[in-house]
């Protein structure tokens, strides 16, 4: 770890004991400074930007009642980011047990409908936004996790591996292995 | 080492996650083998293709974050606490100001010995916000005309630069320059907020030391 990042978690675990004492500031804060990641993961595994906005106030709610039990030593973005795993796999979940929720397709229309966008670009979109969705649909929800926490949030493959409770390397496969699958759906892209 | 350990290793080493060893055997495996250079490009590919699919304009303001907290447990955090907290004490109060008067001192350097460059520097200052104290801004600016100096010197050696390691650099430049945007935007909502200032300037040595790295090593 270097002195700058070191002392970035510092600061950050300084947040977490305002935040978990009441400190509204504190709290606002922290989540500022995961807003974009957190909901370029959430869009990501729902595909659906109403549907993200929901889980993120979601995962609001749980961090803001389980904070004040978050361990001392425990860092701070992998727990936030395994309540929204989590809150993400409950959703996911309820989609495939209820059949009168609206259709993926119905979703994808609703969120990529650009009015001002030219008819083109908007399909060539969809397109893709199609192509990643049927990808991911193909990964079990382990693999579907994994990789989601590393291509949308963005995290670092220990910290994915805090969060999940495998090796790094176990890690490092699976998520190579979902690479390659998702190759498959999104080949024309690249 | 095998391709099919340098595959699995791949992305962790285009994000500079591995260790100096593990990290200089993929690079000598990769100049010699085709494929795994050709895979360390689709990567690259891919990951753009990914961002664009989960790029979302307009992500919830801060302020609608902090009306869905207000909403949560009215009166359980402390935002209509008619108490103020006692003031940190002033070793911790004046150490983001320290920390942006040293890290300005470490960029002056530059424009010593860059004064051709004044023109370029001279567009750089973006809207800082307003009413931090003279001094953080005087960071900033510092900062800013040494990264736009430091960023022209890049597009100009771009085509020279293989293209795998201009889209690596190209992402890690985002994620830091993604980071002092907010730390601005934090800053622009409270001036005085002393955790941005900290962070805003991690941030810009962060930015500034990749493109260092590019003018003066690659």
């Amino acid at each position: 770890m270097t002195v700058e990042s070191s002392q970035v978690e510092e600061s950050e675990q300084d947040f977490v004991r305002r935040a978990s004492q009441g400190d509204s500031a504190a709290f606002t804060w922290l989540f500022r400074r995961y807003s974009r990641p957190l909901m370029s993961f959430l869009f990501g595994m729902t595909g659906h930007r109403e549907q993200a906005e929901d889980l993120m106030q979601e995962t609001i709610s749980r961090v803001f009642l389980n904070l004040p039990k978050l361990r001392s030593d425990a860092k701070f973005s992998t727990w936030l980011f395994g309540i929204a795993k989590n809150v993400t796999r409950e959703m996911l979940r309820g989609r495939a047990h209820n059949p009168g929720s609206k259709s993926l397709d119905d979703l994808e229309v609703d969120t990529l409908a650009d009015p001002k966008a030219n008819a083109e670009a908007s399909a060539q979109r969809l397109e893709l936004h199609r192509a990643i969705r049927a990808g991911i649909s193909t990964l079990d929800q382990d693999l579907q996790t994994a990789l989601g926490l590393r291509v949308f949030a963005e995290m670092k493959y220990d910290e994915i591996a805090e969060m999940t409770g495998w090796s790094s390397a176990k890690v490092k496969i699976e998520i190579h292995r979902a690479r390659l699958k998702m190759r498959k759906a999104i080949a024309p892209y690249i | 080492m095998r391709c099919e350990d340098v595959l699995v290793e791949l992305d962790a080493y285009s994000t500079g996650e591995l260790d100096p060893d593990k990290s200089a055997d993929i690079e000598r495996h990769i100049r010699q083998c085709i494929h795994c250079g050709t895979e360390l490009k689709t990567l690259g590919k891919e990951k753009i293709l990914y961002r664009e699919y989960a790029c979302i304009e307009g992500l919830p303001s801060p302020s609608r974050i902090e009306a869905q907290i207000s909403k949560l447990q009215p009166g359980a955090l402390n935002t209509a606490s008619p108490k103020r907290k006692p003031p940190a004490p002033i070793h911790r109060r004046l150490w983001p100001i320290a920390a942006a008067l040293l890290m300005a001192l470490s960029v002056s350097w530059f424009f010593l010995s860059n004064r051709g460059t004044q023109e370029i520097a001279g567009r750089a200052t973006a809207e800082n916000p307003p009413g931090v104290s003279p001094s953080i801004q005087n960071a900033m600016s510092d900062f800013e005309q040494a990264i736009a100096v430091l960023q022209a010197s890049y597009a100009n050696k771009k085509e020279a630069i293989d293209p795998a390691i201009v889209e690596e650099l190209d992402n890690n430049l985002m994620v830091t320059q993604r980071a002092i945007t907010e730390c601005k935007q934090a800053l622009k909502e409270n001036p005085h907020d002393d955790r941005a200032i900290t962070f805003l300037m991690l941030d810009y040595q962060k930015h500034l030391g990749i493109l260092r790295h590019i003018t003066e090593e690659l």
